[in-house]
């Protein structure tokens, strides 16, 4: 018995020093990664902890409607994590709030030449870059051939505008019964497709919203429309492309614009639907530009371990990180020299490496269209609002842009 | 019928092979019937980590209170000193206290303690039972007097006392007072969701709703989580039923 | 010896009033502190007197959540007559009967995630609640129970309803009980029919238990939240969103733990009126034993 206690102590005494090492435990917190990405994301940190034998990285998948708000609430719990993937929208946000490191300073200028420029710029919040950028995804158009054939649609050509999108829609409702489409415009992604049809969000000066303006009510009346003849489903505003890929994946939805890397959830999902699926390139508005949904990794101020933590989070985002990255899913490096790699323009058969050279194409028209705004709480909850009183039918159009824009205006 | 049938047709969807939730006619009958999707919630998520969390946060939880309640009930019932009524009536007072910014001050406090994103944060809160502390006194109040008077002739101290004669009399209330507290601590949700940060220390309840929006296309898992998240409640309570319902009549009471 | 017994006393109390201290009476006193100060956790409370107080008078979300909580309310009463019509229903000594029991008790030991998943999966707009309306041809097209902002609350309502059933079923039951069988056939001797014998003698002498299951229930209506967080999520355009809601969406998610304890503060007030406007209205019905 009482050896046994012996046993114990130097057990856990052991245990202790091994522990108490003079390693830095880093936490690195990704979206969505898991499953499908969990080998990767593995081989990644066991490179890194190989060669950096005095970090342990701690990695931690949060899902994408959660991490603002988890985030918050761990750097309040004093439990900050280290490493943080958020899109553009989340860091500009935590930005505003002072939570984040400027990498503008933290990381060399040598190094940051690696990254393209303008994507560099656009986690800029008040002259300052709080992120790394990581990978980039442009829109394509994927489709089901079955339903387009059952709609007397030309499988062959798929609509390569916005008005023709529209359209098709329409009639694969009419006349399959099964939905055409679901739109992008829950949350604030209305103001990406404004700015998809040419229409500016803000004034130069940038203290004054547009989108009060005709052509925006009518684009935004629209889409309300099209909601009021049960032309998309009614949980798209809730859902947003999550519901769509699941929708589409249950093959009641014909097409899905998304990132292509949504296509390897439909097949895993339904591989019936996945063989039925064709792939074109994004239909485009009248601004003939499309939105460029951005990955960065930011590290909080309240890391404990901030200079370990960039140097991380360099290494995930440097060349040979994301091609590697980039050869299991369709999404598109943020540095130039990964970029140039022949990979990107080879074709292929399957919708995935079909959408990956669509995409690589579309990448020349594409940058994102995140609107940066003081208070982006604020302005982006009242937008949000406004929109779904427009569709739920409790304001006009024209009141609810004219609404939204006086409160921006107050608060610019 | 309007409440038992939403179960039937849980069950129902996760033993089914395949298909949407939605299919048109609802299968309450799956052919074939599998387990597939209950093999699969174990081994392709982190459920049977989740289902160690529940039970450990629960038994922690139930074994705490359970604790604290016994220790607390017993000088309020049985011994005269300064303070006791205040105390007692303190005690039952913050009954009618509301609670709502307890929320952010716990969270705050817990911040302090450095104790956030532990299964600490979770049960500790909690522990301290107004109605355990209520029930047990009320159970060594008719322990009668004489029990007492002869072991204290025996020569037994305080803490013998308490020990070996008046605890072994009050173990039907402690009973009582862990099947109501199994499912407080089994199904809670908000607390956990707020405290805790990392997947591998959440609960069935914050699991669940977390996996639900992973793998938000494979509803068949979820249905099975939740079926396998519910049965050992309704076992419990088919077994149990009289604790139960005596739980909540003396709760009624307080 | 009697330092010496009291010293006993209070370490048997000193872990429960020390965790008592912390986390019950602690916060009850501070929040109303902490509603003064403006603290985002990252930097230190600043105290800024009532003009949270005065920023909630001018905050639409503020009164959109209050609107929202006390339509909530509505479920109180519709509980308590569907619960004393359940209890009177399932007391009749029939054969399985408490099987009966258990079946309206099973909600109410079953997770609110499971229910709201649950519900959620059954409300959906092809979902099996639309189907069965539509076969029994009550409607012609499916409802949008949860998406539709003139109908969520109602469907959140309801699942509220259906979930707390069982618990104050059994405490009516209890009420029943305590009723001594002689004042109901006293009643009827007098001639008395059933339903004159229900409205005139239970209902009357069932007071203490609609006051308490009525309290418990409102109390709760007040700080619904979790059936909203899995079914709605607040929406559509915050028709689902309720006091405590924004709460926790302030002090969690927007880190304005001072202003999130103002909402606590006025969400405290409200619930007190309520209980004491409770009381006083059962009690003025001749409720003298209470």
């Amino acid at each position: 018995m009482r050896r046994s206690l012996a046993a114990v102590a130097i057990a856990l005494l052991v245990a202790g020093t091994a522990a108490g090492g003079p390693r830095a435990q880093l936490e690195f917190w990704t979206i969505s990664l898991e499953p499908y990405f969990t080998g990767y994301v593995h081989q990644l940190i066991d490179q890194y902890q190989h060669a950096h034998p005095d970090v342990a990285i701690r990695w931690i998948d949060v899902q994408p409607q959660a991490v603002d708000q988890k985030l918050l609430a761990s750097i309040a719990g004093g439990v900050s994590p280290d490493v943080v993937n958020l899109n553009t929208e989340g860091t500009l946000r935590l930005a505003e709030a002072r939570a984040l490191v400027d990498m503008d300073t933290a990381v060399p200028g040598g190094v940051r030449a690696r990254y393209f420029p303008n994507i560099w710029e656009s986690l800029r919040y008040g002259g300052r870059t709080y992120g790394i950028p990581w990978y980039v995804v442009p829109n394509v158009l994927a489709y089901n051939r079955g339903l387009f054939a059952r709609a007397g649609l030309d499988p062959a050509h798929p609509p390569a505008t916005t008005d023709a999108f529209v359209h098709a829609a329409e009639v694969i409702k009419q006349r399959t019964g099964v939905y055409g489409f679901m739109p992008n415009v829950d949350g604030v992604r209305m103001l990406a497709l404004f700015q998809e049809e040419g229409l500016q969000v803000l004034a130069p000066d940038r203290r004054h919203a547009l989108f009060a303006g005709p052509a925006y009510v009518a684009l935004l009346r629209r889409y309300v429309d099209l909601y009021k003849h049960d032309m998309f489903p009614d949980d798209t505003l809730q859902r947003g492309y999550l519901g769509a890929t699941e929708r589409y994946a249950g093959g009641r939805l014909a097409m899905l614009t998304t990132g292509p890397q949504f296509l390897l959830r439909v097949k895993t999902d339904s591989p019936d639907v996945y063989r039925d699926t064709l792939v074109a390139p994004a239909p485009r508005g009248r601004g003939n530009v499309l939105d460029l949904p951005t990955m960065s990794l930011v590290v909080p101020l309240a890391s404990r371990h901030r200079s370990e933590a960039v140097r991380f989070a360099l290494y995930v985002t440097d060349d040979e990180s994301q091609l590697a990255f980039d050869h299991q899913v369709v999404i598109f490096p943020s540095t130039r020299r990964a970029a140039a790699d022949a990979f990107f323009s080879r074709g292929g058969a399957t919708p995935e490496d079909r959408a990956r050279a669509i995409a690589a194409r579309e990448l020349g028209v594409a940058r994102d269209l995140t609107v940066v705004v003081p208070h982006s709480d604020e302005l982006f909850r009242v937008f949000k609002e406004a929109v779904e009183n427009a569709f739920y039918g409790r304001m006009t159009p024209e009141q609810a842009l004219a609404w939204a824009a006086r409160e921006w205006d107050a608060r610019l | 019928m309007v409440t038992v049938f939403p179960f039937v047709w849980l069950v129902a969807t996760s033993l089914r092979a395949s298909g949407t939730i939605f299919a048109f006619p609802p299968v309450l009958i799956p052919r074939p019937a599998t387990a597939a999707n209950f093999v699969g919630v174990w081994t392709t998520m982190p459920f049977g980590r989740f289902f160690f969390n529940t039970l450990y946060i629960t038994g922690v939880g139930i074994g705490l209170t359970l604790l604290t309640s016994a220790l607390a009930g017993y000088p309020l019932a049985r011994m005269r000193f300064p303070g006791r009524d205040l105390i007692f009536y303190a005690i039952v007072g913050s009954l009618m206290l509301p609670q709502h910014v307890g929320l952010i001050l716990n969270f705050v406090t817990l911040m302090r303690l450095h104790l956030i994103d532990t299964y600490a944060a979770v049960y500790l809160p909690g522990v301290a039972s107004i109605f355990g502390i209520f029930l047990l006194r009320q159970a060594y109040l008719v322990i009668p007097q004489e029990i007492e008077d002869a072991a204290r002739i025996d020569g037994a101290g305080e803490m013998r006392l308490w020990g070996q004669v008046m605890l072994p009399l009050v173990v039907p209330a402690l009973a009582t007072l862990a099947i109501v507290e199994f499912t407080g601590y089994w199904n809670a949700f908000l607390w956990p969701l707020i405290v805790l940060k990392s997947p591998d220390r959440y609960p069935l309840a914050v699991g669940l709703l977390y996996l639900s929006g992973l793998f938000a296309t494979n509803t068949r898992y979820i249905a099975a989580g939740a079926v396998l998240m519910t049965v050992p409640v309704i076992i419990l309570f088919l077994f149990l039923q009289r604790y139960f319902l005596r739980g909540i009549m003396l709760g009624a009471v307080k | 010896m009697a330092l010496r017994r009291t010293l006993v006393a209070y370490f048997f109390l000193l872990p429960a009033l020390a965790l008592l201290g912390v986390f019950t009476f602690y916060p009850v006193v501070f929040g109303t502190v902490l509603s003064l100060f403006e603290y985002d956790v990252i930097s230190p409370p600043r105290y800024v007197g009532l003009a949270q107080f005065r920023a909630l008078w001018t905050d639409r979300y503020f009164w959109i959540a209050l609107d929202n909580s006390l339509k909530y309310l509505l479920v109180v009463p519709a509980l308590q007559f569907c619960s004393i019509v359940l209890a009177l229903w399932v007391r009749r000594p029939l054969r399985g009967i408490g099987w009966f029991r258990a079946a309206f008790y099973l909600p109410v030991v079953t997770s609110i995630v499971v229910v709201g998943l649950l519900w959620r999966w059954l409300l959906d707009e092809s979902g099996l609640v639309n189907y069965v309306l539509l076969r029994a041809g009550l409607i012609h097209a499916p409802i949008h129970w949860l998406t539709n902002p003139d109908i969520a609350l109602y469907a959140v309502m309801f699942v509220t309803l259906w979930k707390g059933l069982g618990y104050y079923m059994v405490i009516y039951l209890a009420g029943l009980e305590a009723i001594p069988a002689g004042y109901e056939e006293a009643a009827a001797l007098d001639g008395a029919g059933p339903l004159a014998r229900l409205w005139h003698v239970t209902i009357p002498l069932l007071r203490p238990s609609i006051l308490l299951a009525g309290t418990l229930s409102a109390i709760a209506a007040l700080r619904v939240f979790e059936e909203v967080y899995v079914m709605t999520g607040g929406g559509p355009v915050y028709s689902t969103y309720t006091m405590f809601y924004y709460m926790f969406d302030q002090a969690f998610g927007s880190l304005h733990l001072g202003y999130a304890a103002a909402l606590g503060v006025v969400l405290a007030a409200v619930t007190v009126v309520l209980a004491v406007a409770n009381f006083r209205l059962l009690r003025q019905g001749g409720l003298t034993y209470y």
